[in-house]
């Protein structure tokens, strides 16, 4: 890295400044969607931004395991400690797990918006309608029906938020059981963003 | 009066620079993106050559439009990529989910790093006071929320901010030092 973090450079075009944690938060998929995509596209212009990304990968890629919690400084009193230490005792497991997470490498928006992907599946006098619920950030959607046995059966992408399954398609075959539908919204690098659980036909 | 100055098509030949300024960004994001480091490469050679093109076929003419343009055409490439042979991968990839639930996956931008620079970032962490150092873990290896790492360290949001500027300039200035020394 020519020059050294944030030396020599430009900022005049950077929106985030040098204090921003707008790298931390892109890295840990705290940005929707939307905000991703303009950091990464703000990054191909600005040195800055593109080489706090380079340095927080490297940190990550020589990791050490450094403990994640930060320390009180000392001088702390000990009606703080002792309020910290009750916290972290009732919440227990449940606190520590989300340090030690392992970060997805890919761009996603699931939990940042996305929410949850729910199905409805409604009979109709043999018909079989799929509604479910709309997802931030969704290129489209994709519909997969499975047997029982997990073999899929039927996939079908659609931009709408329903489909009137075509039973008939799988159900004319030799095949038997239950069947299961999952839908699995992605977005436009066709990456998962959120599915559905499998439901039930 | 001047007249307006038209634009004519950018430079296109001076493929190094295109190269130096974009090859290591379309690299880095490529890989995030599919979650593979030769995958990354494929797509960052691929957008390159097609801005190249671009270039040369005088399809960009602002100069300030480059970057964005560049970062599109990687977008496009890899979604191309993605839905050609997504299909197959996809379905791997969910049958295989449950099995990969209790293995974490390797984060393939780390594979973007040769071993002496691991060795060298390692080496100027571990040149770096305490309190630099789990503040970077804190942020970018546990990837702590800043609001509780500044609660934890009873620093308001803007003192931290200052402090992760600095610790990144010292790590910086440490791996610079460890360049030229190494």
């Amino acid at each position: 890295m020519a020059g050294g973090y944030n030396e020599g450079m430009s900022t005049a075009s950077c929106p985030h400044g040098d204090e921003s944690f707008i790298v931390a938060d892109y890295l840990a998929g705290r940005l929707s969607g939307a905000e991703a995509s303009a950091f990464e596209e703000h990054t191909f212009n600005c040195d800055r931004c593109f080489e706090e990304l380079q340095l927080a990968s490297e940190v990550r890629a020589a990791d050490t395991g450094e403990p994640a919690a930060a320390r009180p400084r000392p001088g702390t009193t000990w009606l703080l400690l002792a309020v910290a230490a009750t916290v972290l005792l009732a919440a227990g497991l449940w606190l520590a797990q989300p340090l030690f997470e392992t970060p997805d490498p890919v761009y996603r928006d699931a939990g940042n918006g996305a929410g949850m992907l729910t199905v409805d599946v409604t009979h109709d006098d043999g018909r079989v309608i799929l509604n479910w619920t709309p997802v931030q950030g969704v290129d489209q959607y994709e519909i997969r029906v499975f047997s029982d046995a997990g073999d899929p059966v039927f996939e079908q992408q659609s931009r709408e938020t329903s489909l009137d399954l075509p039973v008939t398609s799988w159900q004319g075959s030799s095949r038997a059981g239950a069947f299961y539908v999952q839908v699995i919204a992605l977005d436009d690098l066709h990456q998962t963003i959120v599915q559905s659980d499998l439901e039930p036909l | 009066m001047n007249k307006p100055k038209k634009h004519g098509p950018l430079e296109f030949h001076d493929v190094p620079m295109l190269e130096t300024r974009f090859l290591a960004r379309l690299r880095w994001f490529a890989t995030r993106w599919l979650g593979d480091a030769q995958a990354g490469e494929d797509v960052a050679q691929e957008a390159m050559k097609r801005v190249v093109q671009a270039l040369a076929e005088g399809r960009v003419r602002e100069p300030q439009a480059l970057p964005a343009f560049v970062y599109q055409t990687a977008r496009h490439v890899c979604s191309h990529r993605n839905r050609t042979a997504g299909r197959e991968r996809r379905m791997l990839s969910r049958y295989g989910s449950e099995r990969l639930l209790d293995e974490p996956a390797p984060d393939p931008l780390h594979e973007l790093l040769t071993d002496e620079r691991k060795a060298e970032v390692r080496g100027a962490l571990a040149a770096m006071q305490e309190e630099d150092r789990k503040l970077l873990a804190a942020l970018y290896i546990h990837e702590q929320n800043p609001q509780q790492i500044a609660a934890e360290l009873q620093l308001t949001a803007g003192a931290l901010r200052t402090r992760k500027h600095r610790a990144l300039k010292r790590l910086s200035r440490q791996l610079a030092a460890s360049g030229r020394t190494g």
